[in-house]
């Protein structure tokens, strides 16, 4: 971090890998396709290295270019006059959607995924900066500009409505990480 | 038969549950529902089963190289600006700087000296600046005949 904040683009680089998968699926969530998903998380990471040096916790990092990256995209879709953080009416993007074609790919994956894009904006968010991005309630608050209490009200809600979406889910070996 | 509604209470508290967020008489109360309710357990696995697969839930990996090599390529380019400059760091430089040009003209104020400005004869200063000549000097820069004499507040 200590190379990166002085210029050190490699460093920076490095952050980008260690950082950059979980916050990349916290702003896949956000978006509503593919190309948009890419534009507003290249354009958080280089607005982050442009102003590391105003970081004054190191270890706010990961919180710092989520917040960075919820800010993007709340001010695209004032540009593009739609409300904040809509809920997404069209289907997952198959890229998004981790492409269904494979042939081990679970019905209960795509279920899932299904049922996360039908939530609320703001419970999807929550959920997304805490089971993906791993913040604590604390700095979901931050990120999203709501108290602490607010997220984790927004986060068992989320549950609740998923489990409702999907009571009988259980955990399979095939959900995970591809191959 | 457990009563639905307690079921219902229950139901409602398994999400901070998981999370270990229940104050600890409730999270007593809740445990030892669950352990006379199969059906409340059953909510809870489930719940527990969509966390867990979320949290392994990932977009493919082509999508992921993709995105870490724009935002590499974004700060590599020649679009992108020049490293960040630190900027409390050159505000420090240039405070020391102006410190250091002021000390050395007034000089530190321990010293007689720090009156030396002030013990600069009112005619030189008027040569000087024209300016400088109308306007009345504080009494620091009183010239002063006498370094033994007090400077007193001026008069007006």
């Amino acid at each position: 971090m200590k190379r990166a904040r002085g210029g050190d683009r490699s460093a920076f680089e490095r952050l980008i890998d260690r950082h950059g998968p979980d916050l990349l699926r916290y702003v896949t969530r956000l978006t509503h396709d593919t190309e948009s998903a890419l534009d507003v998380f290249q354009d958080s990471f280089f607005r982050a290295f442009r102003s590391l040096t105003s970081l004054r916790e190191p270890g706010m990092f990961r919180t710092w270019v989520a917040s960075i990256a919820t800010n993007i995209v709340r001010k695209r879709l004032r540009q593009a006059k739609n409300e904040l953080l809509p809920l997404r009416e069209e289907p997952p993007d198959t890229a998004l959607a981790d492409v269904s074609v494979q042939a081990h790919e679970s019905a209960g994956k795509d279920l899932l995924r299904a049922s996360i894009e039908e939530l609320p904006a703001r419970q999807r968010a929550v959920l997304s900066l805490r089971l993906e991005v791993g913040l604590p309630f604390q700095k979901i608050g931050d990120v999203l500009g709501i108290s602490e209490e607010n997220a984790r009200s927004h986060h068992y809600q989320a549950l609740k409505n998923l489990r409702r979406r999907m009571p009988q889910f259980v955990e399979r070996d095939d959900i995970g990480d591809r191959t | 038969m457990r009563p639905r509604r307690e079921c219902e209470l229950i139901e409602d508290r398994l999400p901070p549950l998981l999370e270990n967020d229940l104050p600890a008489g409730e999270m007593i109360l809740v445990r030892a529902h669950l352990e006379d309710c199969p059906e409340c357990a059953g909510a809870l696995e489930n719940l527990r089963a969509i966390s867990d697969a979320i949290v392994k839930l990932r977009p493919s990996d082509g999508f992921t190289a993709q995105a870490l090599e724009r935002a590499k390529h974004a700060i590599r380019g020649p679009t992108a600006l020049r490293p960040p400059v630190p900027v409390r760091s050159v505000l420090t430089v240039a405070a020391a700087a102006f410190l250091c040009i002021t000390l050395f003209v007034i000089g530190p104020p321990s010293l007689p000296g720090w009156t030396a400005l002030a013990s600069v004869p009112r005619e030189l200063l008027t040569d000087l600046s024209p300016i400088a000549a109308r306007v009345p000097l504080p009494s620091l820069f009183r010239p002063v005949t006498n370094p033994a004499e007090p400077i007193a507040p001026e008069h007006r």
